[in-house]
């Protein structure tokens, strides 16, 4: 038989049972708002029951139950779905950073519109034609090195600012960088507290939401692996490398290039961290494939133009007599950010070489090769030998042919002229496509067109005073030494120059158009995981309120069985052994 | 399925978010009247719509070398219509000066007027649009004829440049007559005509053909510059219609179908509101509130 006051103890162990869940249903309904916490819940278990010791125990009811015991308060909580959100937030964070990074890039190209580059770029090739048109006018001549001047400075502007995105990513890396270091220690600060609290047998549910939540902040950054170590500590795992292991976490550095000042992250040891996915991965990626990419497609586009506008110019005459100078000047690998109008040509509209040829101010006939580039792949790059071919022979101007050569949509390589037959001119490239045309005698002051379509080359002869046999012409062009014409391409792969604008366009506007979608995506994804795990770990407030209810009215029967022990007592104590008494 | 606030909480703020960026994008389309905003709007008709804006604008200055071959082309017009004048009253003098009972002195008066038309006739081949002298070939700055004397006239100054036109894509048109070529036979006939009549002769049969083989040349010349006008007036005509199909292609692409875009607004306008109320109802409420 137990003690009278046996009772007492039950009732006193289900009212501190009562309060354990009331503090937690409080704690629980405290963190209803913090991020990562998991509802926690207390389990309870009977007190081990009594049995009495007796050599004979028939006649008794068997043990008796004594109370309630707090086993644990732990937190409800899917590690594996820990694990998933971890993965999907490296790729939310990779691509949030990406959209981010290429919306920034396509804010400077506003296109379509008419004032971006393409629209600078169009109004060059319209400032060639107006020059072509008259050449005697200063006001075209000037307009044209104004435009070419705007056209470099867009260009610089354009490039300098995909620069400075670079340079912005650089910042941000470091940043990063600065931030796993910090969270990192604090995970292996938490290690520290976590394995004492364990090694005690309790639950150390606070510090390990806590742990939860730095360790997705890490892995937004960079992808993880978490390994849980029987300790309670965990350990981790960054590309493989440990970047926090039991109380301990290993340094990521941003080494700084000293001359380009790229940052790229390593560890201590020197080598490289190269996470798959995450924000890092985003910056990386932005700044070496997607910037690098356009910037270079930019110095393409400006050395392309340049390029062929300083050749073909090079080959006109200008209002002088002389012969053309570059317009463009640029670095060769920065063409992009350092192309500028040759100074001279800029303070001079007169040096605009827009003629073919000496003492004919109204020859606009280069102007207009060089406005036809705008629909051309490729253009004559130069001659083999002298004299002969693009623009005039300044130098003796006796046995040159006065030709100019519209290339357009040539092929690019070296064309080399021969005669087999008489009065036929056959152009061989170096690939052995061919034409042959006929070539005519020639009047004084006519010009002949020699057209190889086929080819899509085509020689204009220029006029001279005096007339030339169709034999001496050829004799002319099939000398060694001056029978050959370059054509380079302006653009690998040869396109126009509108087409690679609008190619570079379209591939910046896809690149951002599918890291909206992707970020768009992963969004989804992320919040699907999250309503998952709110689901499990989320705290409710009908359910801790319906708790509350229960557990107060657990803590008032507790109180009444206490109170309902000391009237039993009472009547014991007070009122028993009275009988008799008047 | 055990439902918490933070669910209710975050899918509020994810689908009021999801409302405001539909609802922001549709209002950024209304407000600019594009659909096409950025590149990433559209990558493929971003990239088409950046080749027609090339386009247009290359169009467009295909329009403008016309108006400037049609200016050259109209002065040039002007001036062999005046030669064709002169030359005309050359070819009446001449008949004139055939007539056998003229004496010397009337000849001479009629050879005095011949050598007004003759530096007439150059100084009409010396006809200028701007600063550049029309009939010289790309010796624009050289005036093709000088007048050496008292109805005396040099030798041709000009070239035999071609000046071209860019009327199209890959099409030009040649715009301007070499000077010797439309002026030298009737400057040459008038000169013969001079000889005659102050040789105290006859206008021979031979000057009479010369002037009208000067005659049928430049008459020519002006129907070559005719067509020319006309070709050039067809080629802008052309080319304008190039430009408004052009116009509209990119319309299509570029620009926003406002009825169904303001259609589209209101829509997501009552979405957007319909979220609001039904967010705010449901965030109102929970047992709490029940609870005394």
């Amino acid at each position: 038989m137990s003690s009278p006051f046996f009772g007492l103890d039950v009732g006193a162990s289900g009212l501190r049972a009562a309060q354990q869940q009331l503090d937690t249903a409080a704690h629980n309904v405290a963190n209803a708002n913090t991020p990562g916490y998991s509802r926690q819940r207390v389990r309870l278990v009977e007190s081990p029951p009594y049995t009495f010791p007796a050599f004979n125990r028939t006649g008794l009811p068997g043990q008796i139950g004594s109370g309630v015991t707090v086993a644990s308060i732990s937190r409800v909580r899917d590690t594996f779905m820990d694990m998933q959100a971890q993965a999907q937030l490296s790729l939310k964070g990779q691509w949030d950073t990406r959209q981010e990074q290429l919306s920034k890039i396509e804010a400077i190209f506003p296109e379509p519109s008419d004032s971006g580059l393409g629209s600078v770029i169009s109004k060059y090739w319209n400032a060639w034609q107006d020059v072509a048109s008259d050449p005697t006018s200063t006001a075209a001549r000037t307009a044209l090195t104004e435009q070419a001047s705007s056209l470099a400075m867009e260009v610089n502007r354009d490039s300098n600012q995909l620069g400075m995105i670079a340079t912005g990513i650089d910042q941000q890396v470091s940043q990063q960088v600065a931030t796993v270091n910090d969270l990192a220690s604090q995970i292996a600060n938490l290690n520290g507290q976590i394995q004492r609290v364990t090694v005690t047998g309790e639950n150390p549910n606070d510090l390990m939401d806590q742990r939860e939540q730095l360790i997705e902040q890490v892995s937004a950054i960079v992808p993880t692996t978490v390994l849980t170590q029987p300790d309670g500590t965990t350990s981790v795992l960054v590309g493989g490398v440990d970047l926090v292991s039991n109380v301990y976490a290993r340094t990521m550095v941003a080494q700084t290039d000293p001359t380009t000042g790229k940052v790229t992250p390593t560890w201590a040891d020197g080598s490289a961290v190269d996470p798959p996915t995450g924000q890092m991965r985003a910056l990386l990626d932005a700044r070496d494939v997607d910037l690098a990419g356009y910037r270079s497609q930019l110095n393409d586009l400006a050395q392309g133009i340049a390029d062929a506008t300083n050749t073909l110019h090079e080959s006109g005459v200008d209002a002088n007599g002389n012969a053309g100078l570059a317009i463009f000047t640029y670095y060769p690998g920065n063409a992009a950010s350092t192309l500028a109008v040759n100074p001279i040509v800029a303070a001079d509209p007169r040096l605009v070489a827009a003629s073919a040829s000496v003492n004919t101010p109204g020859d606009g006939s280069v102007a207009g090769m060089l406005a036809d580039l705008r629909n051309s792949t490729s253009y004559t790059a130069g001659v083999a030998g002298t004299n002969v071919v693009g623009g005039t022979d300044l130098t003796t101007n006796t046995t040159a042919r006065l030709m100019t050569v519209a290339s357009g949509t040539a092929k690019a390589q070296t064309y080399t002229f021969s005669s087999t037959a008489p009065n036929t001119l056959t152009l061989t490239g170096a690939d052995g496509s061919h034409q042959t045309v006929n070539v005519t005698d020639m009047a004084g002051g006519t010009t002949q067109v020699l057209n190889f379509d086929q080819l899509g080359i085509k020689l204009t002869i220029s006029a001279e005073t005096s007339s030339k046999a169709a034999a001496d012409l050829l004799t002319d062009f099939t000398t060694p030494g001056h029978n050959a014409v370059v054509v380079a391409s302006l653009f690998t792969p040869p396109q126009t120059t509108s087409d690679f604008y609008a190619g570079f366009i379209g591939k910046i506007g896809t690149a951002s158009s599918q890291a909206s979608e992707m970020s768009a995506n992963q969004q989804l994804v992320v919040d699907q995981l999250t309503t998952q795990i709110a689901q499990v770990s989320g705290v409710s407030l009908d359910e801790e309120a319906t708790d509350m209810i229960r557990f107060q009215h657990a803590y008032q029967a507790s109180a009444r069985v206490i109170t309902t022990m000391d009237e039993m007592l009472n009547t014991l104590i007070n009122g028993t052994g009275l009988v008799g008494r008047g | 399925m055990r439902v918490t606030e933070s669910m209710m909480y975050d899918s509020a703020i994810g689908s009021l978010g999801r409302e405001m960026t539909a609802l922001q994008s549709i209002t950024e389309k209304v407000s600019s009247s594009k659909q096409l905003n950025r590149p990433s709007d559209n990558p493929a008709d971003a990239r088409s719509a950046v080749g027609l804006h090339d386009t247009l604008a290359e169009l467009n200055q295909y329009v403008r070398n016309i108006d400037a071959a049609t200016s050259k082309v109209s002065a040039m017009d002007t001036a062999l219509g005046s030669a064709g004048d002169l030359i005309q009253r050359a070819n009446e003098l001449a008949i004139e000066g055939a007539n056998g009972a003229l004496d010397s002195s009337e000849r001479q008066a009629i050879a005095a007027e011949v050598s007004q038309l003759t530096e007439a006739l150059a100084q009409t081949a010396g006809a200028k649009v701007g600063d550049d002298y029309i009939f010289s070939g790309f010796r624009v700055d050289q005036a093709p004829y000088q007048i050496t004397g008292p109805g005396q006239v040099g030798a041709y100054q000009g070239d035999h440049g071609v000046m071209v036109a860019r009327v199209g894509p890959a099409s030009t048109m040649q715009v301007n007559l070499s000077g010797d070529a439309v002026f030298q036979p009737a400057i040459d006939a008038l000169t013969q005509l001079q000889a005659d009549l102050n040789g105290g002769q006859t206008v021979q049969g031979s000057t009479i053909t010369q002037i009208n083989n000067a005659v049928s040349t430049i008459t020519q010349a002006r129907a070559t510059i005719g067509a020319r006008a006309n070709r050039l007036d067809d080629a802008k005509t052309s080319q304008q219609s190039v430009i408004t199909s052009n116009q509209a292609l990119l319309s299509q692409l570029e620009d926003v179908d406002m009825p169904s875009a303001i259609t589209e607004l209101t829509k997501r306008q009552t979405t957007y509101q319909a979220s609001l109320a039904i967010t705010a109802k449901v965030m109102q409420t929970n047992l709490i509130d029940y609870l005394r």
